[in-house]
């Protein structure tokens, strides 16, 4: 062969292959030689394996000239795509590249891009695939940003139902809270009108009314309090300050309530450094322990509550801890993060148990952060929690005092004649104030009245031979709620009027009651005219 | 433009200058598409409208501001498999630089409708090289030149670049000089 071809065929195809007539290797083009140095005077078969068509012999080879051929390289996962040609010299020629089909075929192979002959598609092939996983890769990115884009609108989505969910809460039990006590403070004041009755039991009435107004007073004034300090008008007064002081007062405050709840109640002060008097607001560090310390007692049925204070120097202040510990019913692990959020109730059942309007913590939060504080909770449920409360404060010179308070307990009303007389009616109420109103308003309108204190005991007196002439139905109460109990003294066969009275003032309230088995709904609170006239069968529905 | 360029650009300005200052050029400069797809061809004056606030927000012009990504695109491109093509076609910058135009001419016909500048490159006086870069785009030889000095960084190499014809002052085209001072010595 001359020098012209030999030139020729290396410039064109610089993975060729040149086989002698005895079938070794004689020449290779300059990109094969970079992968197979060393091949000269090698028998062609002994490198190569002509693997499609199979061919195990030169005369194979030279009875398939100017076919496509797939050659590989023995020994390395290395191919070739191409075709023999019969060389003038008697020689032949494998010209051709290497064979790309993936990724790791491209970059498999020790040469370049720049190794290929720059009519061989064969480079671009290998372009194309490194394209294509760039485009996977840049899918994959797409997708993700989309994800995270979904991800966030669906959290936020999700907060602002959240938020909206928890206001409708919150709204129902303000409502519920206010409604409460007004129906004993109106209803009383209707029975105080009656001349009649007897001094002690008008005395007992207003003092009643006294307790719920100041009740009222309290869910209002926290209302207050957190609309103020969110809207950024709470003022913090500093004077000097006994710590230790203001706690013993909230102890003495709260140790009858956790006395008559059989649970101790103690206080410890750490060391003498935490006596020391420092300028801080004695009021809203009593609120703030007024409220851990009340909800400790609140949520303790058995064992105690200890709260400890401390402090330790801080430069030329100190910081002041006071723990409030409780071996109470803890807090699940789960409301822990939401619980100092505003219009966040744990469970709304557990709320109207235990009373308060779903502030207190809220409320102390904040006051804890104007008073340069903080306060941190841990807790394990059925084992109890431990709300610290810590502020930093400066050293003062005297000591502050504190203000203690009190509250007075209930008893009961009763009589006879009127417009209702001969009518058996059930009450299911659970506040002691309503069921006493409301039964005695009911007696003295010539009613027989009996009272259940929740949905369970209203159920089990329809046992067949109890046939009220009307239930009057509370909607919201521990355990089984009026709702469930209407379904069930229905399922037991009483065809009875059963009217809801209840303080819940939102239409999905009133619409479950009519599902559960109603036949009216009306609102607390409800004068007397309204009561006998509900009674009677005689008042719209509220709506 | 391809939606490489602008991704790049915006990873960019989102290390340099936060994700909210991209968020607000990209207001700016009218662009609705939030992400770009980096095969899909966008029109050139998404990208010049783009890199012209990027510029303001950079506090520079927009000649530096273009160098600087064109210095940030060779780092970018490296991260991307095409990162893969450019080591195996050389393994310095006297070897990649002549393999520009294959590259791109390989780029543009595997790819219809790319517009691919191309490139000349020629040997030069005292070891140097002269690249001729021609492009219907006006405006980016700043960036061609952040590019060239881009390739030197990746090979770890200190070059030289300096632009000798500029096709904004009548030249046919833009030709850059390239000069490897380590060779010299």
């Amino acid at each position: 062969m001359n020098g012209q071809t030999a030139e020729l065929l290396a410039r064109l195809f610089p993975f060729h292959v040149r086989v002698g007539t005895d079938g070794r290797v004689v020449a290779l083009g300059t990109s094969m030689s970079k992968v197979l140095p060393d091949s000269l005077g090698c028998g062609f078969l002994d490198r190569f394996d002509v693997q499609r068509p199979r061919l195990a012999s030169m005369a194979e080879v030279r009875g398939h000239l100017d076919e496509l051929v797939l050659l590989a390289i023995r020994g390395t996962p290395l191919q070739m795509r191409g075709q023999f040609t019969a060389l003038p010299d008697g020689g032949i020629a494998f010209v051709g590249s290497p064979r790309i089909v993936d990724q790791s075929s491209v970059w498999s192979w020790p040469v370049g891009i720049r190794d290929f002959a720059p009519h061989d598609g064969g480079a671009d092939y290998a372009m194309v695939i490194e394209a294509a996983n760039m485009q996977l890769a840049d899918l994959e990115r797409l997708v993700r940003t989309l994800q995270e884009k979904e991800r966030a609108e669906r959290d936020l989505r999700q907060r602002a139902e959240d938020a909206s969910a928890a206001k409708t809460n919150f709204l129902a039990n303000i409502s519920h809270e206010i409604r409460t006590p007004m129906t004993a403070i109106l209803g009383y004041a209707e029975l105080l009108r009656d001349v009649g009755a007897d001094p002690a039991e008008r005395a007992e009435w207003i003092e009643t009314i006294r307790r719920n107004g100041d009740h009222l007073l309290a869910i209002i004034n926290d209302l207050l309090d957190l609309s103020k300090i969110e809207a950024g008008r709470f003022e913090v007064e500093l004077a000097p300050v006994s710590v230790p002081d203001v706690v013993r007062d909230v102890v003495k405050l709260m140790r009858v309530r956790a006395a008559s709840q059989g649970i101790t109640l103690d206080h410890v002060v750490e060391d003498d450094l935490a006596r020391t008097p420092v300028r801080t607001d004695a009021v809203r560090i009593r609120q703030v322990l007024l409220n851990l310390v009340g909800n400790a007692v609140k949520f303790t049925e058995r064992g105690g509550v200890e709260v400890r204070v401390g402090a330790r120097a801080k430069g030329q202040r100190l910081e002041l801890a006071v723990a409030v510990r409780d071996t109470g019913c803890g807090i699940a692990p789960d409301l822990l993060p939401r619980l100092f959020e505003p219009f966040t109730q744990s469970d709304a059942s557990f709320t109207r148990r235990h009373g308060g309007t779903g502030l207190g913590l809220a409320i102390s939060r904040r006051l804890a952060s104007l008073l340069g504080g903080r306060i941190d909770v841990a807790s394990e449920v059925d084992r109890g929690s431990v709300f610290t409360f810590t502020f930093d404060a400066d050293r003062a010179d005297s000591d502050a005092d504190a203000i203690p308070s009190s509250l007075p307990m209930p008893s009961r009303p009763a009589s006879k004649t009127g417009p209702l007389l001969g009518m058996r009616i059930l009450l299911v109420e659970d506040s002691i104030d309503s069921q006493r109103i409301l039964a005695a308003l009911m007696s003295l309108a010539g009613a027989d009245v009996d009272v259940a204190p929740d949905g369970i005991s209203a159920v089990s007196r329809f046992d067949g031979s109890y046939v009220p002439d009307l239930v009057l139905m509370d909607i919201q109460m521990p355990g089984m709620d009026g709702i469930e109990a209407t379904e069930r003294i229905r399922a037991r066969g009483f065809t009875g009027r059963i009217v809801a009275l209840t303080a819940a003032a939102l239409s999905i309230d009133r619409d479950r009651a009519y599902r559960a088995g109603c036949e009216g709904f009306h609102l607390k609170p409800i004068s007397r005219e309204d009561l006998i006239a509900m009674c009677l069968g005689d008042l719209p529905a509220a709506r | 433009m391809l939606g490489m360029v602008n991704y790049a650009l915006q990873e960019m300005v989102t290390e340099r200058l936060g994700a909210e200052a991209w968020e607000s050029i990209r207001v700016e400069a009218e662009v609705a598409d939030r992400v770009f797809v980096i095969m899909k061809q966008y029109p050139d004056e998404v990208t010049y409208r783009l890199a012209g606030i990027v510029a303001q927000r950079m506090g520079v012009g927009v000649p530096d501001a273009l160098h600087a990504f064109g210095h940030y695109w060779m780092a970018f491109a490296e991260r991307q498999p095409w990162g893969k093509v450019m080591h195996s076609m050389a393994s310095n910058v006297r070897e990649l630089i002549p393999a520009l135009n294959e590259m791109h001419s390989r780029i543009a016909l595997s790819f219809p409708g790319v517009t691919m500048p191309q490139f000349r490159c020629d040997d030069a006086e005292g070891g140097s090289l002269l690249v001729h870069y021609f492009s219907p785009r006006p405006g980016l030889a700043p960036f061609v030149q952040g590019v060239l000095e881009g390739i030197g960084a990746m090979y770890g190499e200190t070059i030289e670049v300096d632009q000798v014809e500029y096709k904004d002052r009548g030249a046919s085209h833009d030709v850059f000089r390239i000069r490897f001072p380590a060779a010299a010595a």
